[in-house]
């Protein structure tokens, strides 16, 4: 629990060509805040409200580790990142992500379905 | 920006464009390695980093130093020490352990049966701890809070002196209270007791099955043999065709009930404890709960690479999971 503060699980509504809508991460709080559904991607965004870089380290979806292409860097304190994740989504089907950064802190995610 | 991105998509504005005003303020991209991807790549965790590499610990038995008693019996002495250390268990995910001689698992202890142990123990951590073995022996050396020494307090020392008994795979752990946190942080080893008359030659593997719960939330983010994911993907566990193959398999999981090991295309002879010389079964998936375990022994009848995991798919996709190169 000693980093449950920084976690937000955060809703989305798929809409549209794929943009979501979200609850943005409060103040001082490192989150997923929206995901994009792209045919064979997910694009997720990610935003560092905390006063330290963080490294966003490994993606799970479902409960698997997959890849990613990302920032090369850690995320600046009030920056921003897109990890975009190749994966065979299907349409009418959740997906839960989580986002484990470098000191093992984990962003919990859900992805209704579309 | 943050909040004018919701509203855009909110409002129906197409995603590109909301990407691109993102985007400006975003660092530049690039293609980072998962643990299973990496896996697939040939990358993983620098064994250099953690000190310990996942594919020496497989082989690793520590058998101590011995001599013989005034009455001709063998007197095998180990040394372990408790200290903290970080561990990165998967690419860019660093871990905050507790370890055995500094290394998750702990070193695998073996002795024969018979033999009198003593296995001096130190902490060299900031919290208590101590060495609970599994076995048979007297309740002053059970490693216990209450027994004895109890738990060892920073900087104490013990030692724990027992006759090595039954044969079989035993195991040893930290029982300081609360047990779940010193035994998610990596406190256990295997402890190998060898029959007198020994076990046929084989090319032996240590395997033992864990979990890293990283952001302490009492589940596990990272499943594995031997602590790093898909370590045994990244180079595979090289075996030779026709030779018999031992594993010892122990589950050291915290906070999952149950774990498994599988094995593709092949069948082995399970042994529960390894207390007995029949096995019980001849399969090729085993349950074990948390402190269980069991020797597994087969040959390899035809060349290639064969899969091994847990068969439980989450372990197995979030990195309890390897091949053997059968050659």
């Amino acid at each position: 629990m000693r980093r449950a503060a920084l976690l937000l699980l955060t809703l989305v509504t798929l809409a549209g060509c794929g943009a979501t809508s979200n609850q943005e991460a409060a103040a001082g709080e490192l989150a997923v805040e929206r995901a994009a559904m792209h045919p064979g991607t997910i694009d997720l965004f990610v935003h560092n409200g905390t006063a330290r870089r963080t490294t966003l380290a490994q993606v799970a979806i479902d409960s698997g580790f997959v890849g990613f292409s990302g920032p090369a860097t850690a995320v600046a304190a009030g920056g921003d990142a897109v990890l975009t994740v190749p994966y065979p989504w299907v349409r009418g089907e959740g997906y839960t992500v989580k986002v484990i950064t470098g000191d093992g802190a984990t962003l919990d995610y859900r992805i209704d379905p579309q | 920006m943050l909040c004018s991105l919701a509203s855009a998509a909110t409002a129906g504005v197409v995603r590109h464009g909301a990407r691109a005003q993102a985007a400006s303020s975003m660092p530049m991209p690039m293609k980072h390695d998962t643990a299973f991807m990496a896996s697939l790549r040939g990358r993983t965790v620098d064994p250099k980093v953690n000190g310990f590499d996942p594919h020496a610990v497989i082989r690793d038995f520590d058998r101590g130093k011995t001599h013989r008693s005034a009455t001709g019996r063998v007197v095998r002495e180990f040394e372990i020490e408790a200290l903290d250390k970080d561990i990165e268990l998967a690419p860019g995910v660093t871990f905050p352990a507790w370890t055995y001689n500094g290394r998750v698992p702990g070193p695998t202890l073996r002795a024969s049966e018979g033999d009198l142990l003593r296995i001096r123990f130190a902490n060299g951590s900031q919290h208590p701890h101590s060495l609970h073995f599994h076995g048979i022996h007297a309740a002053r050396v059970d490693g216990v809070p209450g027994a004895a020494a109890g738990v060892i307090a920073p900087g104490q020392t013990t030692t724990y002196e027992f006759v090595a008994r039954p044969f079989g795979l035993h195991l040893y752990h930290c029982h300081a209270f609360p047990l779940a946190a010193h035994l998610a942080r990596g406190l256990y080893g295997a402890f190998v007791v060898d029959p007198k008359d020994s076990r046929a030659d084989a090319d032996e593997l240590v395997m033992v099955m864990n979990g890293f719960d990283t952001d302490a939330d009492g589940e596990n983010d990272i499943y594995a043999v031997n602590s790093i994911p898909f370590a045994y993907m990244a180079r595979p566990v090289r075996v030779k065709r026709g030779e018999l193959v031992r594993l010892y398999i122990a589950n050291l999981t915290e906070y999952d009930p149950v774990n498994s090991f599988h094995v593709h295309a092949n069948l082995f002879e399970y042994f529960p404890t390894g207390t007995s010389p029949f096995p019980s079964e001849y399969t090729d998936t085993v349950l074990q709960c948390q402190g269980q375990r069991g020797i597994a022994e087969l040959r390899f009848e035809d060349p290639g690479r064969y899969m091994f995991h847990a068969h439980q798919s989450e372990f197995t996709e979030l990195g309890w999971m390897g091949v053997f190169e059968v050659s």
